[in-house]
């Protein structure tokens, strides 16, 4: 009945400004000439400051510019594909920690992060207790949004805004900042008993390029983020500052929250409509980050897009590839409207055959909250899912509920969570 | 149904109201609306003859006046919006907030000014609009997870402050 009657009552109240008489068209035209000259002389005055910078770094710089030891690096992309312009701090990598055992259960990995709504601040806590272990500040300058996590359980890679303003409410500065100009990633270790041992910063990116789902490898030394500018991504090499943009061909687009590594060369991603309604091979892929030619090119189809998306606009594009690269963890919605299906469905990377459901199919009234699976071993014969109520295990075939606590609302768990 | 056309003037005046009242039920607030919607279109209008051959103009002009709502409210000090709201509120359906002209204030405008901007946007897109939750997906820059996550939430809060509404009402009598 709520449901029923929101549509309406939202539709009275807005009612009033429905019926107002609709602005002449001269107006539009008038604002949009005005806003016209703005872009024209905000464009040249930075044309002039870009030009007058460059011409001091020229006179400034002893050398080549070539790095040298530790100094950042400006990355230099690996392939004709438009690459994001990072400085990569590559002195401050360090490889992460060994894979647990190919059938480690997930007692061997208790802790999470998770960024905190609003705060700018992350939690590390134990996800079998609740316990927090630290919350993490960020670092100066920096306000914290997202986490992904490296094979360890230790090493996690946290993404922030950095510059712009914060809304100044009461003299207090709250919420992320307005205008960020760059994306910051730091890496954070914790030790053995979940609490940090260092934060430090691996590089940053203009805003403009990343500000959206990003994923880091199994040995932390290959991040990949999704690029806002052309709707692909770039991956980077932490160890080296090498860059290669992956940008969408066919009008097609990469979903920011799908990226998943297994070691250092296998990432999945969704491939999914763009400007083009039907760009070729969408669904789940992999692609092999070290192959030549384009997005499509480099990777391959693994689970065709109609195969766990059968309800029209309820679909998501959460995924998780295993450490090893053999097996992908998708969930699988159905409909119709009002009475969907969700299931978490385990694939055969080199097949696409489907070997598994992981959770029993769960019965949702409307579109959420939804399920996923959080945590594999590095096989995949072991994994636990989540849908809300109760955490899921499957072992080796077989399913029990096990309990979990993980934060529950407002939170992204694709990119603001990881285990 | 947005509307496809390639002549601007029928397109505006075909879907302007649509988009208005859309950005109106997620800023609270009559004037910013227009502002918002009327940006939006200007904006439109600077780049159609490109606009024109998208499927749905309509949604390129959405997907502005959404990014604009989220600037405005930061601008505005949404903190500071939310409290008049609520103090008008309080005072009645009558009560004015003089700087501003918000939309009237009733017991489900103020519960949806009370959510925070990215549930509001993703509830108002799905109930008011009638989007299905990928369209939302693309609109908001976001995973259709987290549509169905904020969604959920946003029905939840606004349950929740609807029914201690009615309780409060009720102890009132």
């Amino acid at each position: 009945m709520f449901d029923d009657s929101l549509h309406e009552q939202l539709a009275d109240w807005v009612r009033p400004v429905a019926r107002l008489p609709i602005p002449d068209i001269r107006v539009l035209r008038r604002r949009a000439r005005r806003r016209g000259i703005r872009r024209a002389t905000t464009a040249t005055t930075a044309t002039m400051a870009v030009a007058a910078i460059g011409v001091g770094a020229i006179v400034s710089l002893p050398g080549t510019g070539r790095p040298a030891g530790g100094r950042p690096v400006t990355s230099s992309p690996a392939s004709s594909s438009p690459a994001s312009q990072g400085t990569w701090n590559t002195r401050a990598w360090r490889p992460a920690g060994p894979l647990p055992a190919a059938d480690a259960g997930p007692a061997v990995a208790p802790y999470i992060v998770f960024g905190v709504p609003g705060r700018g601040t992350v939690q590390v806590r134990n996800i079998f207790t609740w316990q927090t272990t630290a919350t993490i500040q960020p670092l100066r300058g920096q306000y914290l949004v997202g986490v992904a996590a490296a094979g360890d359980d230790r090493t996690f890679v946290i993404q922030a805004e950095v510059g712009g303003t914060q809304q100044d409410v009461n003299g207090r500065k709250v919420g992320p900042p307005m205008n960020p100009t760059g994306a910051a990633y730091d890496e954070l270790r914790l030790g053995s008993d979940g609490r940090p041992i260092s934060l430090v910063l691996l590089g940053t990116v203009p805003a403009r390029d990343s500000l959206s789902g990003f994923a880091i490898s199994q040995d932390a030394s290959m991040l990949a983020y999704a690029n806002s500018r052309n709707s692909g991504f770039d991956t980077v090499s932490l160890a080296t500052g090498k860059t290669r943009g992956w940008a969408p061909v066919d009008s097609g687009t990469v979903a920011p929250d799908s990226l998943s590594w297994a070691g250092d060369q296998a990432l999945a991603f969704e491939w999914a409509a763009g400007n083009n309604r039907h760009p070729p091979g969408l669904g789940m892929r992999v692609l092999d980050v070290t192959a030549p030619g384009n997005l499509l090119k480099a990777s391959r189809l693994v689970v065709a897009y109609t195969r766990y998306c059968a309800a029209f606009g309820a679909c998501q594009d959460f995924q998780l590839l295993t450490a090893d690269g053999s097996k992908l963890l998708v969930t699988r919605v159905a409909g119709p409207s009002g009475n969907y299906t969700d299931s978490v469905l385990e694939y055969s990377v080199r097949t696409g055959q489907r070997l598994a459901q992981v959770i029993p199919t769960v019965h949702t009234p409307y579109a959420g909250p939804p399920c996923q699976a959080l945590w594999s071993d590095p096989s995949g014969e072991q994994v636990v899912s989540f849908c809300g109520e109760h955490g899921e295990l499957y072992d080796h075939g077989h399913l029990s509920r096990i309990t979990l606590h993980p934060p529950m609302y407002g939170l992204n768990f694709a990119t603001q969570f990881a285990w | 149904m947005p509307v496809q056309t390639d002549d601007f003037e029928e397109f505006y005046e075909a879907s302007y109201r649509r988009v208005v009242a859309l950005v109106a039920a997620i800023v609270g607030d009559r004037h910013q609306a227009e502002d918002i919607a009327q940006e939006a279109f200007a904006r439109a209008l600077t780049r159609w003859r490109q606009i024109a051959r998208y499927d749905l103009p309509e949604a390129w002009v959405r997907r502005v006046a959404l990014r604009l709502t989220v600037d405005a409210a930061r601008r505005m000090r949404r903190a500071r919006i939310m409290s008049a709201l609520l103090a008008v509120g309080q005072r009645g359906a009558s009560g004015r907030y003089d700087l501003h002209d918000p939309l009237e204030a009733t017991a489900l405008g103020v519960a949806v000014m009370r959510l925070p901007l990215p549930q509001r946007q993703v509830l108002v897109l799905y109930y008011l609009a009638d989007l299905p939750v990928d369209e939302i997906a693309r609109d908001c820059g976001i995973s259709v997870g987290t549509v169905r996550a904020r969604l959920a939430s946003a029905r939840h809060q606004l349950h929740r402050d609807l029914t201690n509404t009615d309780e409060e009402v009720r102890n009132v009598r």
